[in-house]
C-alpha cells in the first residue's frame, strides 16, 4: 500500500503571506483575512502547518513525525506519531492540507 | 441639558416634531416618532441622557412612525427607518419601543466599523470592564440588569464596544433589553430599577427595557480596561462557579461574537488580541443573582487589592 502524503491546500499557499498569527495559552491563533478563518491550533499542528507549507512539498505521517523527532529527540516516538496524525487529521478538516492526489 | 429637564410635553412634542436629539456614548442620535404612546416610557429609559445641540453632528436620523394609509388603524403598524431608509419590514404598532431600541442596534453594528463591536454585555467597576458575550437565553442580561442594580456601572447590555486606537470599553449605558422570565426576576431583585410594560409576542418573545442608572449615563464618556472575560450560562440550581479559560478559547469567544472582527481584518484580529492579553476569562455557571454578584465582587475586590 503506498505511503500517504500530504500538501498544502491552493487555498494555504495563496492566502500565506496575510496570515496573521497569535501566541496564546493552547498553541496559536492563526487569522487569514483572505479566507476569514480564524482557528485555535495546537503547538504541534502549526508546526506540521509550517513544515507543509511550501509549494510541492509533499511529507507523510511518518515524515513529519521525524520531523517533530529531529527538534524534540527526548519525545516518545509513539506519542509523537499520535499528536502528529491528530494535527494533520486537524488541518484535513480545516482544508488547509490534503491528501496528495495520484499523478 | 439631559431629556428629564424636559417636560413631558415638550418631550412629546419635540419626538413628534423635528425629533430628540441625545448623545448615547460615542454616538449622537435623533429621534423621530408620530406614535404618541411611546414618548413617556422613551423619556423614563432616557432620563439622564445628554441632549445635544441641533448643529452638532448627528451620526443617526431614526424614526419610528404609524404604518401609512389603512394600517394606521387595521392591525396598526410601526415602521423604523433610519436616514429615511426603511431597513426592516414594518412590525405590530405595540412593539414600537423595543422595534426602536432594535433598530439603534442595527445602527450601530452596520455603520461602527471604526470600533470592534462585540454581541456582549459589560460592566465596569471602576475602570475595570466585565465583558460578558453569550448566546441568547444564557441569562447575559438578566445577570447585567442585577450587577448594575448593585453598584457595577453599565457599559452596555447588547453591543460592546473596544476602541481600536486604545484597547478600552467605551460606555453605551443604553436600556437592558429584558425578556420573558427575567422580566419578573429583576423586577423583583430590582424594585427601584425602571422597567417599561412587558411587550408581549415578538421575536424575542416578551421583552420589556430597563432604564440604565444614573451613575452609568453620568460615567458614560468615561472608558474602561477589559479586565475579564466571563461567558455566562443560567443553569438552574447549580452554584455559581468560574471556570478558568485559555486565551485562545477566549480569542474565539470574543471573535465569534464581534460583529466585526472579519470586516475589520488586521485591526480586528489586533483588538481581540489585545483584548484577551489584558483580560482573565472564565467560563461562569450561575442560578442564583445574589451569588453570582458575589463572585464578580469578589474579582473586583481582588484585582482592587492585587493593584495596591
Amino acid at each position: 500500500m503506498p505511503v500517504q502524503r500530504y500538501v498544502a491546500t491552493a487555498a494555504l499557499l495563496e492566502g500565506l503571506q496575510f496570515v496573521l498569527w497569535k501566541e496564546v495559552d493552547e498553541g496559536w491563533v492563526r487569522f487569514d483575512p483572505s479566507a476569514g478563518q480564524t482557528l485555535l491550533l495546537a503547538p504541534i499542528s502549526r508546526f506540521v502547518l509550517d513544515q507543509l507549507a511550501h509549494p510541492g512539498r509533499a511529507l507523510s505521517v511518518d515524515d513529519l513525525s521525524y520531523a517533530v523527532l529531529h527538534e524534540e529527540p527526548d519525545a516518545p516516538p509513539d506519542d509523537c506519531r499520535l499528536a502528529v496524525s491528530a494535527a494533520v487529521d486537524a488541518l484535513a478538516a480545516a482544508r488547509l492540507i490534503e491528501q496528495r492526489r495520484p499523478s | 441639558m439631559r431629556i428629564c429637564d424636559l417636560s413631558p410635553s415638550d418631550f412629546r412634542a419635540q419626538l413628534g416634531g423635528d425629533g430628540i436629539r441625545l448623545a448615547t456614548g460615542p454616538f449622537n442620535c435623533r429621534l423621530q416618532s408620530g406614535i404618541g404612546e411611546i414618548a413617556d416610557e422613551l423619556a423614563r429609559l432616557y432620563a439622564h441622557h445628554t441632549l445635544v445641540a441641533s448643529s452638532a453632528f448627528t451620526d443617526f436620523h431614526i424614526a419610528v412612525q404609524p404604518g401609512h394609509g389603512l394600517r394606521r388603524w387595521l392591525r396598526p403598524q410601526a415602521l423604523f427607518s433610519v436616514d429615511s431608509v426603511e431597513p426592516f419590514t414594518p412590525l405590530p404598532r405595540a412593539q414600537a419601543l423595543p422595534m426602536l431600541e432594535w433598530g439603534l442596534n442595527w445602527c450601530v453594528t452596520a455603520y461602527s466599523q471604526h470600533i470592534l463591536v462585540l454581541h456582549a454585555a459589560a460592566v465596569a467597576r471602576g475602570n475595570r470592564a466585565a465583558i460578558l458575550p453569550a448566546p441568547p437565553g444564557s441569562g447575559k442580561s438578566t445577570l447585567c440588569a442585577a450587577l448594575v442594580n448593585r453598584g457595577w456601572r453599565l457599559l452596555s447590555d447588547e453591543l460592546t464596544l473596544i476602541s481600536l486606537e486604545t484597547g478600552q470599553v467605551m460606555g453605551l449605558a443604553r436600556p437592558v433589553n429584558l425578556k420573558n422570565a427575567s422580566i419578573d426576576i429583576i423586577r423583583a431583585y430590582a424594585p427601584d430599577a425602571f422597567l417599561t410594560r412587558p411587550v408581549h409576542d415578538t421575536t424575542k418573545g416578551t421583552v420589556a427595557l430597563m432604564a440604565p442608572t444614573a451613575a452609568s449615563v453620568e460615567a458614560v464618556d468615561t472608558p474602561a480596561t477589559p479586565t475579564w472575560m466571563i461567558l455566562p450560562r443560567y443553569r438552574a440550581g447549580t452554584d455559581a462557579t468560574l471556570t478558568p479559560m485559555g486565551s485562545g478559547n477566549a480569542f474565539l469567544q470574543i471573535a465569534d461574537n464581534a460583529m466585526n472582527y472579519h470586516i475589520l481584518g488586521d485591526r480586528g484580529f489586533a483588538a481581540v488580541g489585545r483584548m484577551v492579553d489584558s483580560c482573565q476569562s472564565f467560563g461562569f455557571e450561575y442560578s442564583r443573582l445574589d451569588d453570582a454578584i458575589a463572585v464578580f465582587d469578589r474579582l473586583a475586590a481582588e484585582a482592587e487589592s492585587a493593584a495596591r
